[in-house]
């Protein structure tokens, strides 16, 4: 070899055992903080939702550490690690990863879309690392996982929820419900919603008139519309997020349509929405986990800083980092490996958990939050009014014509 | 019956726009003997601009669609001048990747200046609906089909009865003999090209009514426009104009009488027999 | 000096760092941390571009559908892992096997064509798969994709704690992958894939079978690249249709590292991954949130740069370079030899 070059790659070799000496010293952190990850969608057709849990979960670190932080740490600050998980299973899994090997947090909490948490908690699993989602689809909880906490409902039960509820609401107003149509966004949250509808409607007795799946990402509704103009049904059921939600609202109505609407909460719960439909969305129905109206003071500082009402994903994932939190103080340790155990003992019946439906958060061995169950919420005048089940209620239902 | 028709028409009016954005891709085909992958991201890039000169100006974005195809036609003389020229005479995977590659940083470079949110720009016709007899038909999408169709319209007059449409077509067909008469092949690849693109971007502004627009949008409309302009023939502009709609009715009737998520399963699966069976296509040279 | 560097010796010590340098990170990076996290995929695409390059960089044949087999492989293992439980290496085998019988499925309406056709083609190949794969959730579980059932530590199911486990095992699929398309080139099928990639009609008449000649070469291909995916469906541990058949996830990368390091080359392909994925990570480090893009921007703007500069990629015009000074100093030496003769 040249000389020239030997010296290169010594200088080379020189650079490269500096480097991986010093790493190590530029990873100790603050002894009094602790770190926690939020990996939610920050980009992409997801982002509302992941924007706003950031809020709220910033308001929330904000309201803890304001408070004294974390008792069981000695007063330990809550650091908040936000990541954008992208709106696709892989990036979220990978950025999952990334956040894991560069930082020492001590849980995760995210990702919002049933699909993204699906592969994030398989890293975090692998991993021992608990991780704190309000994410629904039955899958989540069914892995065995023991370091996977669920603060909602399982997607089954919300959508036998939707039959349930819009049935029990039918009644009342004197509106018979026989035959329903479903509609729903083909991703994890969507299909296993769907399959929760369906069951229960067979089992009521109900005729599922159409059961219709579309792509994420749909442009188009139109045929999706004129399917269910064949189908007659007396309510609609539409599993959908944003985009999808406006698209499938805008075409019915354009297409005449007044057949009444159940959502199934995502696309249908958010300030988005209304903004984007204005007063067509008066009566619409729409299933839900939790709503801002029992959202006490985090939902009162999350509207004055964000200008919009909390939605449920934000409070929700709020509630993830008290449930973390409590963990923490039941431990007496940020170590994520003592933490998992620690946070299936906790049982929290105050203020914010208890603005969840079911008062609390006390989970079961597979991480699942036994004490919550669905609400029925309804836009009425520009807000969305909790009105069933009636230990929940803050309004009357009405039947939408 | 009814629902037949309803789903055929609504078809046609789906196919009238992808007539339009394939006729550009086919076209450049045909002329400058390249296909264009970014074609897709030249759509978004017209339902952007359009979006934002209806910000400004509150104008309907149909009527701002010449105004869109001027701008979308600028951008892409510059893109062919000054990146697909280089490539005419390159390996063919040189070609392909400079154009995927071109549709790679279109496609950030509107999510870094847009942001991934979805917009849209409903206008005061957006939820209306025309009714007649039992069918029923968006008047977005009606508006949409008619406007491509006259650009359309507007198109084969330019290729047929001016002089440099005559001058393209000339390159297309021998380009030495064209040389030969005096006509500049470079520049008419630029007009090809510009020309392709801009009529893409135009039927962005068409769409915006009724279509969300957002930085990855192209990608949905991506194979769908391959297939259209396959299906007619690369570099047959008839061609493309006739499986846009063709196109559109399959794809239609696919998603009212199969499940919606299988809606662009037939639209491939025709696309691979076109590419085994009539590669040339329907109509092609 | 160029004579002496290709010289028996100095050929032992390249290899002998080259095998260092790979063997290098497990030895001194964390096995939980984050670069022996990229290692892998590093090699991955490596061995992913080496394997599309059979037949995209020897014969020309320029597929942007290679998430096809990828997919088609990395579901095969899976599902047979879960509905069976046979070990993901047994699954990996079957996963060549399905990618190489589909790529004979692909091959009748695709072979005739040429050039921009043929790309085309194979972009609806993997399309068709990507929407079957979704539509059939009863065994794919579709969109919500697959998880890899979690066994814990365990050679035998091709699971293991850390990463140290991965990075060896892709090191010598690399290696596989590396050897097969070293002895396509050197020997006959390569001759002839050289042959028709220059022109199909010309081949033909010096005596090829193009069609036998790019049908194996398409199945070797296909082959190995459905075995990385049971590889990447295993280290993943999650799978879905829309990454696993996707175009700009998987089908344009594997191409682009491939171009980049140098078309048709052996180790063209490493090249390639060795730079664009460790800058693939980075730029999704650094440029979070709002500018995530930017690592697409850079991308596509470094592809076109290098397409407009040196569309053979980066060892060809190394080559060049190394071609350019041998001749001058062949010339030097043939003046000074004229000059003392004087």
């Amino acid at each position: 070899m040249l000389p020239k070059q030997h010296r290169w790659v010594k200088l080379l070799g020189i650079a490269m055992l500096v480097g991986l000496l010093l790493a190590p010293a530029l990873q100790a952190q603050a002894a009094s903080e602790v770190k926690i990850g939020l990996v939610v969608p920050l980009t992409g057709k997801l982002a509302p939702f992941g924007q706003s849990s950031l809020a709220a979960c910033e308001i929330a670190a904000d309201f803890i550490n304001k408070a004294g932080g974390v008792k069981g740490l000695g007063g330990a600050k809550v650091v908040l690690l936000p990541v954008d998980s992208g709106s696709d299973p892989t990036s979220a899994g990978s950025a999952t990863q990334r956040l894991l090997s560069r930082e020492k947090v001590a849980a995760v909490i995210g990702c919002f879309a049933s699909s993204l948490s699906l592969a994030a908690s398989e890293v975090t699993e692998r991993s021992r690392v608990p991780f704190l989602t309000m994410s629904f689809t039955d899958k989540l909880t069914e892995r065995g996982f023991k370091y996977l906490f669920q603060v909602v409902p399982k997607a089954t039960d919300i959508g036998a929820g939707q039959v349930i509820q819009a049935v029990d609401i039918g009644k009342k107003t004197g509106n018979p419900v026989k035959r329903i149509a479903i509609l729903y966004e083909d991703t994890a949250y969507g299909s296993s919603q769907a399959d929760g509808l369906a069951d229960e409607a067979k089992k009521m007795g109900l005729e599922v008139a159409l059961k219709e799946g579309y792509p994420a990402g749909i442009t188009d509704v139109t045929s999706i519309v004129q399917k269910l103009r064949m189908a007659n049904a007396d309510i609609v059921f539409p599993v959908s997020y944003f985009t999808d939600a406006v698209l499938i609202i805008r075409s019915m109505r354009q297409a005449g349509l007044k057949t009444p609407i159940f959502g199934g909460a995502a696309g249908y719960v958010i300030q988005e929405f209304r903004e984007a439909l204005g007063d067509q969305v008066e009566g619409i129905l729409s299933i839900n986990t939790s709503n801002y109206d029992h959202y006490g003071e985090l939902g009162e500082a999350y509207r004055n800083k964000v200008k919009k009402f909390m939605p449920h994903e934000a409070f929700e994932h709020a509630v993830c980092l008290y449930a973390a939190v409590a963990g923490m103080d039941e431990a007496k340790s940020a170590d994520p490996e003592k933490l998992g155990p620690a946070i299936h003992k906790i049982h929290m019946t105050t203020m914010p958990a208890a603005g969840l439906p079911g008062g609390g958060v006390k989970f079961d061995q597979t991480g699942l939050n036994t004490l919550a169950h669905p609400i029925t919420a309804q836009w009425q005048k520009g807000e969305m009014v909790s009105v069933w089940p009636a230990s929940y209620a803050k309004g009357e239902a009405y039947w939408p014509k | 019956m009814t629902n037949l028709l309803q789903a055929i028409f609504n078809g046609m009016l789906t196919g009238g726009v992808y007539a339009v954005v394939s006729v550009g891709l086919s076209l450049v085909f045909g002329i400058v003997d390249v296909v264009n992958f970014a074609q897709p991201e030249f759509l978004m890039m017209g339902m952007f601009v359009a979006y934002f000169m209806v910000l400004m100006s509150g104008l309907d974005p149909i009527l701002l669609s010449p105004l869109v195809f001027l701008v979308v036609f600028v951008f892409g003389a510059i893109v062919q001048k000054v990146l697909i020229e280089r490539v005419l005479n390159a390996p063919l995977v040189a070609q392909i990747f400079l154009t995927v590659a071109v549709a790679m940083v279109m496609t950030s470079a509107a999510q870094l200046l847009f942001g991934a949110d979805f917009r849209s720009s409903p206008t005061f016709y957006t939820t209306i609906a025309v009714h007649v007899g039992p069918f029923q038909f968006s008047l977005p999408q009606i508006l949409a089909f008619v406007v491509s169709g006259s650009m359309a319209a507007i198109l084969w007059a330019f290729m047929e009865w001016t002089d440099v449409g005559r001058a393209i077509r000339a390159t297309a067909q021998n380009r030495t003999a064209a040389v030969l008469v005096g006509v500049n092949p470079y520049r008419m690849y630029v007009l090809a090209f510009a020309i392709g693109t801009g009529l893409a971007g135009a039927a962005g502004a068409v769409i915006l009514p009724y279509s969300y627009v957002f930085p990855t949008i192209g990608h949905d409309w991506g194979l769908i426009m391959f297939t259209v302009v396959v299906l007619g023939g690369l570099g047959s502009v008839p061609g493309a104009l006739v499986a846009g709609l063709v196109i559109g009715v399959i794809q239609s009737l696919t998603s009212v009488y199969l499940p919606t998520q299988l809606q662009n399963l037939v639209v491939f699966i025709v696309f691979l027999l076109t590419l085994a069976y009539r590669p040339a296509g329907l109509l092609g040279r | 000096m160029y004579a002496r560097l290709n010289s028996h010796p100095f050929k032992i010590v390249r290899w002998a760092l080259l095998a260092l340098l790979l063997i290098l990170p497990p030895l001194i990076f964390e096995n939980r941390g984050y670069y022996l996290r990229i290692s892998p995929l590093v090699l991955m695409f490596a061995g992913l571009g080496g394997a599309w390059n059979i037949i995209g960089g020897f014969a020309n044949q320029v597929s942007l559908g290679h998430a096809a087999f990828f997919g088609a492989g990395a579901y095969t293992s899976t599902l047979l892992f879960k509905f069976t439980g046979i070990s993901p290496w047994v699954g990996m085998m079957a996963a060549g096997g399905v990618a190489g019988i589909l790529s004979l499925v692909i091959a009748v309406p695709t072979f005739r064509l040429r050039g921009h056709y043929f790309a085309l083609g194979t972009i609806a190949f993997a399309e068709i798969l990507r929407v079957l794969f979704l539509y059939f959730k009863g065994i794919t579980e579709g969109p919500v994709g697959l998880c890899v059932p979690f066994v814990g530590h365990s050679i035998w199911v091709f699971q293991f704690h850390g990463n140290v486990g991965y990075y060896l095992t892709a090191l010598a699929l690399l290696c596989l992958t590396f050897f097969v398309a070293y002895r396509v080139k050197m020997g006959r099928l390569g001759y002839q894939l050289r042959a028709l990639s220059s022109s199909h009609e010309a081949a033909e008449v010096v005596g090829v079978d193009t069609y036998r000649a790019k049908l194996w070469a398409s199945i070797l291909s296909s082959v190995l690249t459905g075995a990385w995916g049971t590889f990447y469906a295993q280290y993943l541990c999650f799978i879905d249709p829309d990454t696993v058949f996707g175009f700009w996830t998987f089908s344009v990368k594997i191409a682009m590292v491939v171009i980049l390091g140098g078309l048709g080359t052996i180790w063209g392909p490493l090249v390639g991954a060795l730079i664009l994925i460790p800058l693939d990570e980075w730029t999704n480090v650094v440029f979070t949130g709002n500018l995530a893009a930017v690592s697409r921007l850079i991308y596509g703007g470094l592809l076109i740069g290098l397409i407009l500069w040196q569309p053979r990629g980066l060892l060809y015009w190394l080559s060049q370079v190394v071609e350019r000074r041998r001749q001058n100093e062949i010339r030097m030496a043939s003046t000074k030899m004229e000059a003392s003769h004087e």
